[in-house]
């Protein structure tokens, strides 16, 4: 029961940072059709940024009181806002001159971007694992069960979702994204700027992987260039399993995706939890391609 | 010499799509091929043999990829799943492993089938996906397919694969520790590659291709049978894969998991991309110059940098930024590839 | 029972219904022109018995043989040939390449003899290829434009070469999607000669078209929709007299 418990504890965390990438996979998918493969590398560069803000701040282990409250405030901010201008930087140079190309072009320069991203990150911090300090002190709750890292990282992707659903309901900015996915022409028509809209899209879902990177970083209290990838395509796979477009569903799918992970590692064993996710993909892919809750795109050939 | 080499190769690729005369063509074809067959015996270095081999495994997974990517228009991210299916099948039917030691050219014939049936049973319930899809489905077969073949440590050593596979043998004679056979197998792959995908593209099975690739609908509403032209693609793709895979375990001498990641796939996507999609001389043209960059031009680039310019630079770090440089920038600026496409 | 055979059929989007119980029926060698105001349902109409679109309730017959729940590419290889309203060849590939496709499910060549060009493979390319000029002849392009690229065809070639494609297939049925959409009036009268040398081909044809000039003449029925109901269904002259059609065309009540 306490392996049961420690295993819940494990996946819903690691769960809560696939959905906070998941999100981000939605939210471009949702608006311009493309899987962004670089997103995953973006998440990286984010886990990247935050050890170099926390090393900037001195701080080398856990902190307490206000410094605890700037470290997360400032590692989370810094690292939204990199990521966030990462993310527009690719748009605009890798996908903007390729949005009437035939659908695959894009994801070509997608894994392009990915792939130099991936080797930047390596010559910037080489290709071992890199530890990034362990800034969250480590009461447990509910019996001992669940880490303040723990209930921190599902707080966050839980209070990040309701934030973009606000965002995306909600609001004016949300209000053309959705008008922008369903129709670019017609949203063009009624004065919204699609250009400045995606481009705005691919900030936020930036700011996401960039969240997420700073909470995996200080959670797991390590990253390496690579990370994004395999976070990325389980991301991906969370997104699709939750039905693409949607943004309560990335958040089901990717805790789903990261309960899934954990007990496959807890019973069968860590070298399948890849085997099984990715099992996973390709079976919904097969027979529910909209996803759990459904998908929100018209499914045009 | 291997430059020699390299140039005449992409000379003679330039050359036979420009040939009008399918005669004519044919005699080029053979007058260049003489030479190639010739390169490795005037420049007897292990090395050249050995770099030779393997740019020409390269060529016949890049042919093989071509048809799935080039002709069919379908994204396929796991092809080195297959490479890996053709390879442990030799590592495993040709070693100690099991101590099963059936013939080099047994498994060659098998492992084309093989992959194809492994083609299919991939195909078959993924084909109707959406071209992007499709892709990251593909994607997840070839990150399962080796991982699978590490954790069954029982059959297939595990991480550390299997040592020591057999040396293959020709009427007796052993191939021994040289590339040149290998040169030579990889060389006729190629050959049938090239004579197979030509004869595909003018061909009603190529046709539905291009006409999938360019407007599935129209080519629906046209008769043809979409699924069953996808799959086909998938199979003959994949059995050059697999055929591939069998030849460069047996040359290495070993297999392991980590020889056929995703970097193996976007690395022949890599080569379609920069060669052309869909074009035959163009493929041929880009594998061979991605093996060449990383094979040869680079290591001697860092040579260059040390002597001239007293930089130590290990410029082999940078091929993923290479590859990724190559999609970007040649899907942003020559979306068909360094040689323009002809009318079909 | 006729050669095509459209009963009642429904075609929903949501609480929409885009075609509403429309029945027609269609023989060998006769020309008949689907009309309607700007979404009245022509298009779904056709992407219904063409089978791009599935039916919520009616039935289709082709020759006798239900069609109505096939794929697509058998719906084509049971006899229905089509264009598109926006044209849509393979850009890519050559003219004679486009009829080739669409000759298609006319040949038999399997993965193997394609492979390795057998004796038998290559003597039914040839045969495809001369029929392939000959229907390029027949259209009214030049053949000298077989090797050329299809999207490099001026407008009006494109919609020929389309009707060319289709008719490659050797279908019993042929629906043209607004054929004459962005002809001039020269390229219309030869449409117009075209498609009367198909219809005598014992070919059936239905075709979707604005343009009331073309349409009068050459029909020999017109069906009127109207909100996805078939509101006439009669001959040119006593259509353009009805009552009720020219209050549709014209919004107002009859």
């Amino acid at each position: 029961m306490h392996e049961f418990g420690a295993q819940l504890a494990n996946g819903l965390a690691l769960g809560a940072i696939y959905a906070l990438i998941a999100l981000g996979y939605t939210m471009v998918y949702g608006i311009v059709e493309l899987i962004n493969f670089a997103h995953g590398d973006v998440y990286t560069f984010g886990s990247f940024i935050t050890l170099v803000i926390l090393t900037a701040l001195g701080i080398t282990g856990e902190a307490h009181g206000v410094l605890l409250v700037v470290a997360v405030v400032v590692a989370l901010l810094g690292s939204a806002l990199a990521c966030g201008v990462l993310a527009i930087l690719i748009e605009r140079v890798a996908y903007r001159p390729l949005r009437n190309a035939p659908r695959l072009a894009p994801l070509i320069t997608a894994i392009g971007v990915s792939f130099i991203l991936e080797n930047a990150l390596q010559l910037w911090k080489g290709p071992a694992p890199i530890t990034v300090p362990a800034l969250i002190p480590n009461p447990r709750f509910l019996g001992g069960t669940f880490s303040l890292a723990q209930v921190s990282v599902i707080v966050l992707a839980v209070v990040t979702m309701f934030a973009l659903q606000f965002l995306v309901h909600r609001t004016r900015l949300g209000m053309q994204m959705r008008a922008v996915a369903q129709d670019r022409d017609a949203a063009a028509l009624v004065g919204i700027d699609a250009n400045r809209t995606i481009a705005l899209t691919f900030l936020i879902a930036g700011a996401l992987a960039g969240i997420a990177g700073m909470a995996s970083g200080v959670y797991y209290q390590s990253t390496w260039f690579l990370n994004g990838f395999g976070a990325g395509l389980k991301s991906f796979t969370a997104a699709v399993l939750g039905g693409i477009g949607n943004i309560a569903g990335a958040m089901l799918g990717g805790f789903c995706i990261g309960l899934l992970e954990a007990f496959t590692s807890a019973t069968i064993g860590g070298q399948w939890a890849n085997v099984a996710v990715f099992t996973v993909l390709i079976a919904v892919l097969v027979i529910r391609p909209n996803g759990l809750l459904g998908t929100n795109l018209p499914d045009k050939l | 010499m291997i430059y020699a080499y390299a140039a005449l190769a992409i000379v003679a690729a330039v050359l036979i799509d420009r040939f009008p005369s399918p005669r004519l063509r044919r005699i080029v074809i053979v007058a260049l091929a003489i030479p190639l067959l010739l390169v490795p015996l005037i420049d007897p270095s292990e090395a050249t043999r050995n770099l030779l081999a393997d740019a020409s495994i390269y060529v016949a997974l890049a042919l093989g990829l071509n048809i799935v990517v080039g002709f069919a228009g379908l994204l396929d991210l796991g092809y080195a799943a297959f490479f890996a299916i053709g390879a442990y099948a030799y590592g495993m039917l040709a070693s100690p492993q099991f101590g099963l030691h059936i013939p080099f050219w047994v498994i060659l014939l098998l492992a084309g089938p093989l992959a194809a049936l492994f083609g299919m049973i991939l195909g078959a319930p993924t084909l109707r996906l959406r071209g992007d899809y499709l892709a990251i489905v593909t994607l997840g077969f070839g990150e399962i397919v080796p991982q699978i073949f590490q954790n069954l440590t029982a059959y297939t050593g595990g991480p550390n694969g299997i040592p020591g596979l057999d040396v293959p043998s020709f009427f007796g004679k052993s191939f021994g520790a040289s590339a040149l056979p290998f040169y030579y197998l990889a060389l006729a792959l190629v050959a049938l590659a090239i004579f197979i995908a030509g004869n595909l593209r003018a061909s009603r099975l190529g046709r539905a291709w291009l006409a999938i690739r360019d407007d599935e609908l129209a080519a629906k509403h046209a008769g043809i049978d979409t699924t069953r032209a996808k799959l086909a693609a998938f199979a003959i793709g994949a059995s050059f894969s697999g055929c591939a895979g069998v030849l460069f375990a047996a040359k290495l001498g070993l297999v392991s998991p980590d020889l056929f990641g995703f970097q193996v796939s976007v690395l022949i996507v890599s080569m379609l991309v920069l060669g052309g999609m869909g074009n035959l001389s163009g493929v041929v043209i880009g594998s061979l110059v991605l093996t060449m960059l990383n094979s040869a031009i680079l290591p001697q680039a860092n040579m260059l940098a040390a002597t001239l310019l007293h930089v130590h630079v290990d410029l082999s770090q940078y091929h993923f930024a290479i590859y990724g440089v190559i999609l970007v920038a040649m899907m942003l600026w020559r979306p068909s590839g360094l040689i323009a496409r002809r009318a079909r | 029972m006729s050669l095509l055979d459209v009963r009642e059929v429904v075609v929903s989007f949501g609480a929409l219904r885009a075609v509403d119980h429309v029945s027609l029926e269609l023989e060998a060698a006769q020309i008949i022109g689907v009309i309607g105001p700007n979404g009245a349902g022509k298009s779904s109409l056709f992407n219904a018995i063409s089978g791009a679109t599935r039916i919520a309730s009616g039935e289709i017959f082709c020759s006798g043989t239900r069609i109505d729940r096939l794929r697509i590419d058998e719906i084509a290889r049971s006899g229905i040939a089509r264009t598109f309203q926006n044209i849509r060849l393979f850009g890519h590939m050559s003219v004679q390449a486009n009829i080739l496709v669409g000759e298609h499910a006319t040949l038999h060549s399997g993965v193997l003899a394609d492979m390795l060009h057998t004796k038998a493979m290559q003597s039914e390319e040839r045969v495809a290829t001369n029929r392939a000029i000959e229907l390029l002849e027949f259209v009214g392009i030049p053949s000298s434009h077989a090797g050329r690229d299809a999207r490099e065809l001026a407008y009006g070639e494109q919609r020929r070469l389309e009707i060319a494609r289709a008719l490659a297939a050797s279908p019993k049925c042929l629906l043209l999607d607004e054929p004459a959409a962005g002809l001039n009036a020269t390229e219309k009268r030869d449409l117009a000669k075209l498609v009367r040398r198909i219809a005598e081909m014992k070919i059936a044809i239905l075709l979707v078209e604005h343009d009331m000039s073309f349409v009068m003449p050459l029909c020999e029925r017109l069906i009127v929709l109207d909100y996805g109901k078939k509101i006439a269904d009669a001959i040119p002259s006593v259509v353009r007299a009805d009552p009720v059609v020219l209050a549709a065309y014209l919004g107002v009540a009859p």
